[in-house]
């Protein structure tokens, strides 16, 4: 159900990543309004987690970690406790982009930050929450 | 320095009797719970406790036969040292399991991300040391084999680890969900992760009582019996928390859900 993934950098006030999982691209032209109205939250966004309905029934849940927003776009809305899980991936998602991308530097390697969110991403949607897991294997 | 007693006492035998048939129950109906879902982690879990059970069996099993036999007449085996050994290495291989488990339920951790598989892996080469160790004592004396406090100590750090590794998890995952009956599925297996800490906390400290003060020579000490109590209380919380039977599941779930 999250059909893209979307990093702002603050400082440079700009898409830093992007990255489908389902079938709406970020860089398709039906996403450019969408896209904008998350731009300017997430670049806003001090810190905390912002939900924001778009057109087409999409939900942007955009959490502002530090520097960096990440921005999650999913086809309908998600429960409180999936955005807590969320919420996680998007701080292990910061965190690893934190580590490779420099800010101040202009010889940033934009594929390495992309292969760090797909890699935390892919992982999260092969492997089921662990409440999930409980009431399949056992509850 | 004072060694295991000689005598075994019938109140240590009636105790771990219980205790034995406790896991037992809880062995049954997790076996019983895979069969209905066919699910790994199911499976993984009804070995850890049936591993675990074979260690109950054994020291059941080694008390019993001893207790039949003493007193022991010097130059024959002393039974009840077999079975706590043996035990001790069945309790090792239930430690594996139990990761094993914990690496299933919780991959989505970061944790089981970065190093895969490697968590588990470490944790059963570790554990096989335990084993190691044992095999180790029982061949230096194969009729008398001691359990070196050392062996206790160690086993007792691999089985904190497993358990600690059980309670952060399931900590983390309580605070997430937000139906009664889910937190207080958890909580009862947090409550059974602590009671499993409880355990070998205490017999290790029966063996620190046992080997360092005096007047508590013979062994048995106060720790034995609370350390096989909590091993109830620990079957009793992981029947409630693993099996979850719809009894506990209703009295729990909120009206909403009733519906």
């Amino acid at each position: 159900m999250i059909e893209n993934a979307i990093i702002f950098t603050k400082e440079a006030n700009q898409v830093l990543i992007t990255s489908t999982f389902g079938e709406v691209d970020p860089g398709m032209d039906d996403f450019s309004n969408s896209l904008a109205k998350i731009q300017e939250i997430a670049i806003k966004l001090e810190k905390g987690v912002f939900n924001l309905d778009l057109a087409a029934g999409l939900t942007a849940i955009i959490f502002a970690i530090q520097n960096i927003s990440v921005a999650l776009v999913f086809s309908e809305s998600i429960d409180k406790r999936a955005i807590i899980e969320w919420e996680d991936v998007a701080k292990q998602i910061a965190t690893g982009i934190d580590k490779i991308y420099d800010p101040k530097s202009s010889d940033n390697d934009c594929s390495e930050c992309k292969k760090v969110l797909d890699e935390i991403v892919e992982w999260h949607l092969k492997e089921e929450s662990p409440i999930d897991k409980m009431k399949d294997a056992l509850w | 320095m004072a060694d295991l007693p000689s005598d075994v006492s019938l109140g240590a035998l009636v105790t771990v009797g219980i205790v034995t048939v406790a896991v037992t129950i809880v062995v049954i109906f997790l076996f019983i719970r895979y069969f209905e879902r066919r699910r790994l982690a199911a499976l993984t879990l009804a070995v850890t406790f049936a591993f675990w059970d074979l260690g109950a069996i054994s020291v059941f099993l080694g008390s019993l036969i001893h207790y039949l036999r003493q007193p022991i007449a010097e130059g024959l085996s002393q039974v009840v040292r077999y079975g706590f050994n043996i035990g001790y290495a069945f309790s090792a291989i239930s430690n594996i399991f139990l990761v094993i488990f914990i690496s299933q339920i919780f991959a989505q951790s970061p944790m089981f991300r970065k190093t895969y598989k490697m968590v588990p892996l470490a944790n059963a080469i570790l554990n096989g040391v335990t084993i190691g160790l044992i095999i180790d004592t029982i061949i230096a004396d194969p009729l008398n084999p001691a359990y070196p406090l050392e062996q206790t100590i160690y086993h007792l750090i691999m089985t904190f680890v497993a358990f600690l590794l059980l309670l952060f998890f399931s900590i983390v995952s309580r605070g997430r969900v937000e139906l009664r009956w889910e937190k207080a599925g958890f909580s009862f297996i947090i409550g059974s992760a602590l009671a499993g800490i409880m355990i070998y906390l205490m017999l290790a400290l029966d063996r620190v009582v046992t080997l360092f003060v005096p007047g508590f020579e013979e062994g048995y000490t106060p720790f034995l019996y609370i350390g096989w109590t909590f091993a109830i209380l620990m079957c009793t919380l992981a029947y409630a928390g693993y099996v979850m039977p719809t009894f506990l599941r209703r009295l729990f779930k909120e009206e909403k859900d009733l519906g």
